[in-house]
């Protein structure tokens, strides 16, 4: 299981994901589900940009083996199309929507994160794709969100190995836009970042977002 | 007034189109209803198939209300488009195949609902049609794209650069309607044994289908042929595949099971 912690202010909603039971948060149906409720409700409310960060060292870690373990193709397939529903619903809706990864981002969770329109990371962060070491490979969107930020050598590195990359390498790659020392220096930098965008007129941020999404 | 109503007959949902004062033009506020209406229905385990109605005799939509889109912006105007196409977009991605019944005049926005759903069953006395261009603007909700993949592009322009009607036995030879029907009562006739026939079918390998289909029409070939032979491997490890086949050697009428709308049982 998982907690949610959430505040607006105007123009900004911030979504803390908080693992529970399990060590880090982990993309289950429960999880993906809450989201796509959550997205949905900002879809036409006032606010411009979504804030979403994890806690206690992981972004997200992708959903869970023991689970997945025990799919065959057709629940991985209905596994997929909710994953899938929930990143598209990121890309679609109005407001800017931002990672702030402190932590693992691994499997599904970095699909997730691939699903937003910024990425920001602490150097603490380490990223994989596991897939590969497991014998699957992502349905969750990942081979083609993240194949279209990151630079080719680098995805393939990722995908091919499964090896464990840290933010500085993913800041080379094209996937993460900044990097910082320390959780406190990435909160300052995004609240200012923030501030850029929801100064502006919502309309005129989403038709930007759903111009360029629509030309990626 | 309710813009809409929803009747459940057995495992069929009928939505049915009620706006008398506007004649099933679709506002804004009907769309949303349509659009939270289908995403219910999509996740109702009790619903196998969904058909949309009109219940105004002779008139499934008559198009545009001049006097309420004359009040949109051009924000407003890009706003309503937006939401036609999400209700459009939202019935051609659900697994459940929908069904429109048309009896009469089906022009403009309410012609675009139609060409979203999977077949289209319409009496003779049907005709259809694009009368924006008369009124200074283009449809707006998605049809033209779909209909120009069906008619191709010159007669797509005919219709959208005339606003001419194009009567159902025409559109019937292209391929966009499904059936015809000389009365109503054949219409319902046949569509009553249409339904009970698709309740002995594999809904989860309807649904896979009709995924493969409609995404197959958006991408090239090669890409279209990677959905079908990953969807085709998918549809391997349902338990709907075992019976299917299984009830076939055992020479027995199957009993399907798999459904696409619950998640929680994965």
């Amino acid at each position: 299981m998982f907690k949610s912690h959430f505040n607006y202010n105007k123009d900004t909603v911030y979504l803390t994901l908080v693992p529970d039971t399990k060590k880090f948060n982990i993309m289950s149906t429960t999880l993906i589900k809450y989201l796509i409720d959550f997205i949905n409700k900002l879809y036409d409310s006032p606010v411009k940009v979504l804030r979403i960060r994890g806690a206690k060292g992981s972004f997200a870690v992708g959903a869970d083996i023991k689970f997945m373990h025990l799919m065959n193709s057709y629940d991985a397939k209905k596994f997929s199309v909710l994953g899938n529903t929930l990143f598209n619903l990121l890309g679609d809706i109005p407001q800017v929507v931002i990672a702030e990864i402190d932590g693992y981002c691994m499997g599904g969770g970095l699909d997730f994160a691939a699903a937003c329109d910024f990425r920001f990371a602490t150097k603490m962060s380490k990223f994989s794709h596991p897939g590969a070491k497991l014998g699957f490979i992502t349905g969750f969107g990942g081979t083609q969100r993240i194949t279209r930020v990151m630079k080719k050598s680098y995805w393939k590195h990722l995908f091919f190995t499964g090896d464990v990359f840290d933010a500085i390498q993913m800041q080379e790659g094209g996937f993460i836009y900044e990097t910082f020392d320390s959780s406190n220096d990435m909160r300052y930098f995004v609240d200012i970042f923030t501030q850029k965008i929801s100064n502006k007129q919502k309309y005129s941020i989403s038709l930007i977002k759903e111009t360029i999404n629509n030309l990626i | 007034m309710n813009e809409i109503s929803l009747e459940m007959q057995d495992n069929t949902a009928f939505i049915y189109l009620n706006d008398e004062t506007a004649l099933n033009c679709l506002t804004l506020e009907t769309l949303h209803l349509l659009d939270e209406c289908v995403n219910r229905l999509e996740s109702d385990i009790s619903v196998n198939i969904i058909v949309i109605k009109s219940s105004i005799d002779g008139i499934f939509s008559s198009g545009y209300d001049l006097n309420y889109l004359n009040k949109f912006n051009q924000v407003e105007a890009k706003n309503f488009s937006k939401q036609g196409q999400k209700l459009i977009k939202r019935i051609r991605d659900i697994k459940k195949t929908v069904i429109s019944v048309v009896n009469g005049q089906a022009l403009g926005s309410g012609f675009e609902l139609l060409l979203a759903s999977d077949f289209i069953f319409a009496t003779a006395k049907s005709e259809f049609g694009f009368p924006e261009v008369n009124y200074g603007i283009i449809p707006g909700f998605g049809g033209l794209q779909i209909i120009l993949r069906q008619l191709g592009e010159s007669l797509t322009k005919y219709l959208a650069f005339t606003g001419e009607k194009i009567d159902v036995a025409e559109l019937y030879n292209r391929g966009v309607v499904t059936k015809i029907f000389t009365t109503n009562k054949e219409l319902d006739n046949f569509l009553t044994d249409f339904i009970k026939a698709f309740s002995e079918k594999s809904l989860f390998a309807i649904g896979l289908a009709k995924e493969t289909i409609n995404r197959g029409l958006e991408v090239d070939i090669e890409s279209a042929l990677l959905i079908e032979q990953n969807a085709f491997s998918v549809s391997f490890s349902s338990e709907d595949k075992k019976e299917g086949m299984k009830a076939f050697l055992e020479k027995r009428k199957p009993i399907f099971s798999d459904r696409w709308e619950n998640f929680e049982d994965i």
